[in-house]
């Protein structure tokens, strides 16, 4: 394990060098300005539509801090050779791929924490609580859903054979991932037992990103703490579901040659 | 790449295996128990309203609705801001905007109640401010705050000013009453010419709110009605003699 979080810090590192933070955070910082704009339009809705979007901020924030870190570990393997190099040192090809995971990851909780501070800044200087106990809730359901987002990116980047078409299914997945709950109920009402069987199987297939999707009930979060399975299930969830994608992205990584 | 999936050891192919049934299951009953916990469900599961935005309907399958709600409100403010729409049939669309809010969202009870105050005082369209409360109660049944309106909008076709402000009184000492109905409550005493009650209804306006645009509601309002008071005891003039 220690080799794969050598991994994932070096990662970080390597990606804060690239500036690739710097855009984020500077994308961030914008999308909190947005925030506060927004807000500022809801007049008397203003603490409501301030949480609502400052959340959707820290949810695209996530995803694009993901696909982006991705995107360019990718790029570096395949086109600039930097695979080749890591693997002269004493390192297992399972070790890159779970360090390259959870680098992404921690630049993830690293953005996504910073830009709630930012909100939390934005909502003192406004006089407005917009980061409450619920918002902190929803907001590290995010991240979780985040964190699977990046095994799904990097199952992907295993699996396509270049850059753009590794973003293109992992973005597609992403967006998949939370329409196929509703798909499911709205497929319930038709009488056709093919389309509502061929639905459930995509819904269990793709990756579920409404399940942590905490945002939709905010006012509900802070009552609901106790009950378990509420949280509990996503998490399990993301666990399965994630160990079981990267577990086939390392059986395919260990066979792919470069 | 050269992976089969014969190359896969058999307790590894088993171990994944696992995995899959677990998260299937995980996925089944996590969206069970949130199916369960969430107040109102999906907005797929309502009626679809009339001229739904494509914006909406996507938002509330990709699972935004409560956001998708909040875009749709901002539009609400928009549309009554601005003047021209005044030849939009009168802001002809205040019913429909402010029931796809409600059916995105129908949790977000500030905004039915300020449509409501805006159709049924400000435009004078109590049959469309009565539409909007069933709407909202059909979504949201626990709402106890909707039935004052609805009692309101009764007194409102009777043209009883002191029935409306009185069936409304508790909403109108909440903090977070809609700032709308304050600017607009106050109408309903001129319309049935009750000068006495309009002064008395703004300058309690006065007193309670710092909000800028009802300030200068309050005082547009208290002018008309101190105009109207002042023309109503002031004699009559005599008739000229041809």
């Amino acid at each position: 394990m220690r080799e794969v979080l050598v991994i994932a810090l070096n990662i970080v590192r390597q990606l804060l060098r690239n500036r690739i933070l710097v855009v984020l955070s500077l994308c961030a910082a914008g999308l909190v300005g947005v925030v506060a704009f927004l807000g500022d339009l809801g007049q008397e809705a203003e603490l409501r539509l301030g949480r609502d979007f400052g959340l959707l901020a820290v949810e695209a924030a996530g995803f694009f801090t993901v696909l982006l870190a991705h995107v360019v570990l990718l790029f570096e393997e395949s086109e600039l050779k930097t695979y080749n190099i890591l693997l002269v040192r004493p390192v297992e090809r399972w070790q890159v791929l779970a360090g390259r995971v959870l680098g992404a990851v921690l630049l993830l909780l690293m953005n996504e924490a910073s830009m709630v501070a930012l909100l939390k800044a934005l909502g003192w200087w406004r006089g407005l609580d917009l980061v409450n106990q619920d918002f902190l809730v929803a907001a590290v359901y995010l991240a979780a859903g985040g964190a699977l987002f990046s095994v799904v990116t990097a199952f992907f980047s295993v699996l396509a054979s270049s850059v753009p078409a590794a973003a293109m299914f992992a973005t597609f997945a992403w967006a998949l991932g939370h329409f196929t709950t509703n798909l499911v109920e709205w497929t319930q009402r038709l009488d056709r037992g093919t389309v509502r069987g061929a639905v459930r199987l995509l819904y269990w297939v793709t990756p579920n990103f409404s399940l942590f999707n905490l945002k939709d009930s905010l006012d509900q979060i802070g009552s609901s703490l106790t009950v378990g399975g509420i949280f509990g299930w996503p998490l399990l969830y993301g666990t399965l579901y994630g160990g079981l994608l990267l577990g086939l992205a390392l059986w395919r990584y260990d066979r792919k040659e470069f | 790449m050269t992976a089969r999936s014969s190359e896969l050891a058999p307790w590894k192919a088993l171990l994944l295996a696992a995995l899959a049934a677990g998260a299937v299951l995980a996925l089944e009953q996590g969206s069970r128990a949130q199916l369960a916990w969430r107040r109102f469900g999906s907005p797929l599961s309502r009626a679809l309203p009339q001229d739904l935005t494509r914006t909406s309907l996507l938002a509330a399958m990709g699972s935004q609705s409560r956001v998708a709600a909040d875009w749709a409100y901002i539009d609400c403010l928009q549309y009554l801001g601005e003047p021209a729409n005044a030849e939009d049939a009168d802001f002809g669309r205040v019913l429909r905007l402010y029931t796809e809010v409600l059916w995105l969202d129908p949790g977000f009870s500030h905004a039915g109640r300020e449509g409501v105050s805006v159709l049924g005082w400000g435009l004078k369209r109590p049959i469309e401010a009565a539409e909007l409360i069933r709407s909202a109660r059909a979504w949201d049944p626990l709402e106890a705050r909707y039935p004052a309106y609805l009692a309101a909008l009764g007194f409102q076709r009777k043209l009883d000013p002191a029935g409306v402000i009185e069936a409304l009184r508790p909403e109108l000492n909440r903090p977070d009453v809609p700032l709308q109905l304050l600017r607009m409550a106050g109408n309903v005493y001129l319309q049935a010419h009750d000068t006495d009650g309009a002064v008395t209804y703004w300058r309690w306006v006065l007193q309670r709110t710092q909000d800028p645009l009802t300030v200068a509601a309050a005082r547009r309002g208290l002018e008309k009605a101190l105009a109207m008071r002042r023309a109503d005891q002031a004699p009559a003039k005599p008739k000229k003699a041809r």
